[in-house]
């Protein structure tokens, strides 16, 4: 559907948790999975995004107005990106992650990706099974031998106390 | 609890890693350690740690370890345990894998420093290896080795002639790919179907070869004898073309002798760097092909001393490129004091990094990709 000129068309972004959230379709667009449902028309009433919830939904808004308000400067969109994700804890990530990744935005992905691999960066095993959530699914035999192929890796790694 | 992260996004994020944490990762689950075994896993890092800045690494050869430089810090971030197969000549560093060649033994070393993992393979080859280069090249993604292989058996007065041996590394498997020998002697090398009027041609570089634009090049010198006049000689940049297989020669900027140069690759053009002046000090001057194969199209761009007019440093015999960083520093290694500098074009100022090595410094990218 086309814009018109002089006139800021406002979308209504819906979070699977119901809560409402206007925002300029200029910079909603950003995300090619609402840019899709727009260019098909079937944008008129409330968009419906029923994998993110409204704390997320919130933030990712936050960042889609603030990056649109910088013009094509790859230098000071990083920045940004950078600054935005600065203050972000491991579970405000996670959930980020999957957002953009359901509304397909990709920039917002590989900054998140790269924040989150840094966060990563000299753990230990428990604490990436803790934070994903993963059952080890190991035997202690199976464990101890995969761990004992690469056994130089564990040198230098943080005590798993963190969290 | 978290929501659970597919496949797609675990890729995505594990991407970003460093060879050291992806192996330790092995160890959180069966699914874990089958995505960061996957090929496709192994090819996705790959690609984003050869075009993320921050996950390229310097490597600087000593005789019982390598140092490796973290790129952005520009400070010895990690010592690398040295494989003792390799040794020798060094072939190339490409796609995270570095290649030695041993000329006594005539083996080759494929060596994988993220993952601390090398092979070996007997070249069983005749002749003396005069110009080589490795490389993973983008058109098909392989790791190849070309050898330059020199005919032991002549005459005085014949030609020099070359035998073009191509090696395709095949990353976890046992087997090689071996090519059948080309030979070709260069003097029926033809350049825009003509032949080239040579009848000699000597590398006397002991550099590997650059890859610029699917074109492997080494500087050689090459004469033509004329029977009455004697000879002419000249200098030439040579090249091989890694699709067509084809070799062909590249003028060089005029009154430059390749015996002190090096070629690199410079914003996108090819380059060479050359000592025009010895003695207590240095100077190094820096040439482009602004337009690539136009003669008329090199240009000094700078021009760079070292000696004793100069912090104290020595003067260098040959000053090698080994990379730029993200703002345009070019990162130069010098022989044979083996010095890595940081070299500031616009300010003309130069930071030694490291210092005393037993080698030139070159770069590299993590990859899990296996010998």
């Amino acid at each position: 559907m086309a814009a018109e000129t002089g006139t800021p068309t406002t979308l209504t972004l819906k979070s699977n948790d119901d809560e409402l959230f206007s925002v300029a379709e200029s910079a909603a667009i950003l995300s090619v999975t609402i840019r899709n449902m727009v260019e098909d028309g079937c944008a008129g009433g409330v968009i419906p995004l029923d994998n993110v919830d409204g704390k997320t939904l919130a933030s990712v808004i936050t960042y889609m107005n603030g990056i649109s308000a910088i013009p094509a400067d790859e230098e000071k969109k990083k920045s940004y990106r950078d600054k935005f994700l600065s203050d972000k804890d491991f579970e405000t990530l996670a959930d980020m992650v999957l957002a953009a990744n359901y509304l397909n935005m990709s920039c917002l992905m590989d900054a998140v990706s790269a924040k989150i691999a840094q966060v990563m960066e000299k753990k230990s095993v428990g604490w990436v099974r803790r934070k994903f959530g993963i059952e080890n699914d190991y035997t202690p035999e199976e464990e101890a031998a995969v761990k004992e192929e690469h056994k130089w890796t564990f040198e230098g790694v943080e005590t798993d106390d963190d969290n | 609890m978290l929501q659970k992260f597919d496949e797609d996004v675990l890729e995505q994020i594990l991407s970003h890693l460093q060879v050291k944490d992806l192996l330790r990762f092995k160890s959180v689950s069966k699914k874990w350690n089958s995505i960061i075994s996957t090929p496709r896993f192994v090819n996705l890092h790959l690609n984003k740690s050869m075009s993320t800045p921050s996950h390229h690494r310097i490597i600087m050869p000593y005789p019982k370890s390598f140092r490796a430089v973290d790129f952005h810090i520009m400070d010895v971030q990690d010592h690398l345990p040295r494989p003792e197969e390799a040794v020798g000549t060094f072939v190339g560093s490409s796609g995270g894998l570095i290649c030695y060649l041993d000329k006594l033994t005539r083996r080759i070393c494929v060596w994988n420093p993220s993952l601390r993992l090398s092979k070996t393979l007997d070249l069983n080859i005749q002749g003396s290896v005069s110009f080589f280069w490795f490389g993973r090249e983008s058109s098909d993604d392989e790791y190849k080795v070309v050898l330059g292989i020199r005919s032991v058996v002549r005459k005085n007065t014949d030609p020099n002639l070359y035998a073009i041996r191509r090696i395709t590394i095949m990353p976890d498997q046992d087997e090689y790919r071996n090519h059948i020998y080309v030979i070709m002697p260069f003097a029926c090398v033809s350049e825009s179907s003509t032949q080239l009027e040579v009848d000699h041609i000597y590398f006397s570089s002991s550099d590997e070869g650059t890859l610029f634009s699917g074109l492997v090049h080494w500087f050689a010198g090459s004469y033509r004898i004329k029977s009455a006049i004697g000879s002419i000689y000249h200098d030439a940049v040579f090249t091989y073309d890694l699709g067509g297989k084809t070799l062909g020669k590249l003028s060089t900027p005029v009154g430059l002798s390749s015996s002190t140069g090096s070629i690199g690759v410079i914003d996108g053009c090819l380059s060479a760097i050359y000592r025009v002046c010895g003695g207590d000090c240095a100077i190094y001057e820096f040439w482009m092909m602004k337009e690539y194969g136009v003669k008329e199209s090199w240009t000094k761009m700078t021009s760079l001393s070292f000696g004793n007019c100069d912090d104290g440093l020595s003067s260098f015999s040959r000053l090698k490129l080994v990379g730029a960083t993200d703002t345009g520093d070019l990162i130069l290694c010098c022989a044979p004091d083996c010095q890595l500098l940081i070299y500031n074009v616009a300010e003309k100022k130069s930071k030694i990094v490291l210092s005393n090595g037993y080698g030139f410094a070159r770069m590299y990218v993590e990859t899990l990709v296996f010998p």
